[in-house]
């Protein structure tokens, strides 16, 4: 279990998170395998119902009932560097792994922190439950966190409540509050999805810079490849709790080897793109259809219903396909692309 | 959304407005219930003066009764003097006790009010732990059986819970006392001995309602995100449960314990009966079987001024727990 490559925080291989119901089993991740390495930022990308939200809540083990991981490994290597398996971990050494290890922010700040507290409160929380400091002393934490997020005025904000905040001070004190104890590994699951596009680029650059300070990984859940494009080094796209395609974001971003990771790209809106030689604007180029119930899952290649390739040989689904160096693809036709 | 917060100075400046407005709105509210309550025994059928002299008097006693009374008197002017008296705090006189209607009430005051305090006190300790574990554990056992009993508790009508509770734990038993309240010069803790039996069997009934509220209340905070938050920050569920998601949904709970309170006054009225305790709820009970006007009307002026007044204490209760009303 502990050869884990030293350059390797998590390691993500072959998890299986099933929520189930009755006799009814939702397969929301199915055998979803990847690394993350110290660092850098790894991208999950899928559509709503990908199994991209439940992949992190399996690695924090925050999943709600009836959700339950019943396969695979999460290794992740502790700032001890001992090798820990999440997945099989007892809840209360789970617990130090929370907000220590590895933090989480959340899509939404305007609901992800606390109305009652304010937030100094809720960053001295965080530091005091894992390091024995004094109030103060954790005051001071909190206050120097706030100026790592570049929250202006840090010592008045520390105790002012979340509803005197705007958008994207929230998420920046929501990033200063994952931050508070130095974690190895952040998970953003959607962290600029809820905010203005300006806010949105300050909050990426933001997160740029502080891991190149701070020198953590990040895994970054998103729906957007453009976000992908300026933030990720990796990028793992999941398709109906499967990875279809992973591969550095260059080689990505180049040649996409499979049809759904190209469908995503097309779906972006391009002002110059998208507009006729006549200047008239062209429609926007959804994919067609839209994810299928993880519960009614086609047999063969899930994405075989909604894509202009399918042949015959989709009927069966293929394994994850060699499509060049470190490009992974679930398509038998990924030479064709 | 504000970009810079208020200044200290001012946000208490507007906490001050707050307390300001609900004490005007409270007095408001007092006036309205003064003006009513003065209408309805106005308007009560018969001659107070009649029925209070009974069949047999004359037209003479009756006429120079509603003199000494004011009833003679144009109703406006009446009720400006009524008004007036009770600016002074003068309630009037009981046409049977031979004592102010103040005096009355509070030599019955201290058996209510300790007989509400001790049932709220039951009820909340009863129903908000048990609504908190029914929410966390929803559709458990533990969960149905909460919510069946409360249903059942619900449906008691607390002076029969009251009649089983003598029954087995004061006569068979022998545990509590049966009925009364020690008798003249009892020791403070006798007479309070004498409430425990009643404040359980209205503390039951009344803790259904606040079980109800605390576990949908605590369903709506336990899916919320700050609590998800509380999670990843990795401290225990207890703690997540009380500090992050309990705070969040207290205030419609403390709504429905402030209404309760309010409700467990005016229904003390057939507890004590039942319990024979000497409160404002049997003054109450004898002065309507005897029509004694001014009591009754004294009693329901303070019933009412109660209720506002719990209400006040519940908002500026909301002022502790949430800053956004500070703000």
């Amino acid at each position: 279990m502990s050869e884990l490559p030293a350059d390797i925080v998590l390691r993500v291989d072959d998890l299986r998170t099933h929520f189930e119901a009755g006799d009814r089993v939702a397969k929301s991740v199915d055998g979803v395998s990847f690394d993350v390495r110290r660092g850098e930022t790894v991208a999950v990308v899928g559509e709503s119902g990908s199994g991209k939200s439940v992949t992190s809540l399996s690695i924090m083990r925050l999943l709600s009932a009836p959700g339950r991981i019943v396969g695979g490994d999460i290794l992740y290597r502790a700032s001890d560097d001992r090798v820990l398996d999440l997945a099989k971990l007892p809840e209360k050494a789970m617990r130090g792994i929370r907000g220590r290890e590895i933090a989480m922010i959340f899509q939404e700040p305007m609901t992800s922190l606390n109305p009652l507290y304010t937030i100094g409160d809720q960053i001295m929380e965080m530091v005091q439950l894992h390091e024995p400091v004094s109030r103060a002393e954790a005051r001071r934490r909190a206050k120097r966190m706030l100026e790592l997020v570049e929250i202006p005025a840090a010592d008045r904000r520390l105790d002012e409540y979340p509803h005197q905040m705007s958008g994207g001070m929230r998420q920046r004190a929501m990033i200063a509050l994952a931050l508070a104890c130095n974690p190895k590994l952040l998970i953003a699951d959607e962290p600029t999805t809820a905010l203005d596009v300006t806010i949105q680029a300050q909050i990426l650059d933001l997160l740029r810079r502080l891991q190149a300070e701070i020198g953590m990984s990040i895994l970054f859940i998103t729906h957007n490849l453009g976000v992908v494009a300026e933030i990720a080094h990796d990028v793992v796209v999941m398709y109906a709790g499967r990875v279809v395609e992973k591969a550095s974001v260059d080689a990505l971003f180049d040649n996409q080897k499979h049809p759904y990771t190209r469908g995503l790209l097309a779906c972006i809106p391009n002002a110059t793109r998208d507009r006729a030689p006549t200047g008239e604007r062209m429609r926007l180029n959804p994919i067609p259809g839209s994810v299928p119930s993880i519960l009614a899952l086609p047999a063969g290649c899930s994405f075989a219903p909604r894509c202009s390739l399918v042949t015959s040989e989709c009927e069966s689904n293929p394994s994850l396909l060699v499509a060049g160096p470190d490009h992974l693809s679930r398509c038998w036709r990924h030479e064709t692309l | 959304m504000a970009p810079f917060a208020a200044p200290q100075g001012l946000s208490q400046k507007r906490m001050g407005r707050y307390v300001f407005q609900r004490l005007l709105g409270m007095l408001a509210v007092m006036f309205v219930v003064v003006t009513i309550v003065f209408i309805i025994v106005r308007i009560a059928p018969g001659d107070p003066a009649a029925v209070m002299l009974g069949p047999d008097a004359t037209a003479q006693d009756v006429a120079s009764l509603r003199t000494r009374l004011g009833l003679d008197r144009p109703i406006i002017i009446q009720y400006g003097i009524f008004f007036g008296q009770l600016l002074q705090g003068d309630l009037g006189e009981s046409i049977f006790l031979n004592r102010p209607v103040l005096t009355a009430l509070a030599e019955r005051a201290e058996p209510t009010f300790f007989l509400t305090l001790f049932s709220i006190l039951i009820a909340g300790i009863i129903a908000i732990p048990v609504g908190i574990m029914s929410a966390y554990w929803r559709g458990s056992l533990f969960d149905q059986g909460a919510t069946t009993l409360a249903m059942l508790a619900a449906s008691i009508p607390s002076f029969w819970l009251g009649l089983i509770l003598i029954q087995i734990l004061a006569v068979r038993w022998g545990v509590f006392p049966v009925s009364g309240y020690g008798g003249p010069g009892a020791s403070l803790l006798t007479r309070l001995s004498h409430l425990i039996l009643p404040a359980i069997s209205l503390g039951v009934v009344s803790s259904a309602l606040i079980l109800r509220f605390t576990r949908a209340s605590m369903l709506d905070v336990l899916n919320d995100d700050y609590v998800r938050t509380a999670r990843s920050k990795g401290m225990s569920e207890f703690r997540v449960i009380m500090k992050h998601a309990f705070k969040n949904a207290l205030i419609p709970v403390l709504t429905v314990v402030g209404i309760t309170a309010a409700l467990l006054v005016s229904g003390a009225v057939v507890t004590e009966t039942v319990f024979g305790l000497p409160g404002v709820g049997s003054l109450v009970v004898s002065a309507v079987l005897r029509r004694d006007y001014p009591v009754i009307q004294g009693a329901l002026l303070i019933i009412a001024a109660l209720y506002v007044l719990i209400n006040f204490l519940i908002d500026m209760l909301y002022l502790l727990v949430d800053p956004r009303v500070r703000y």
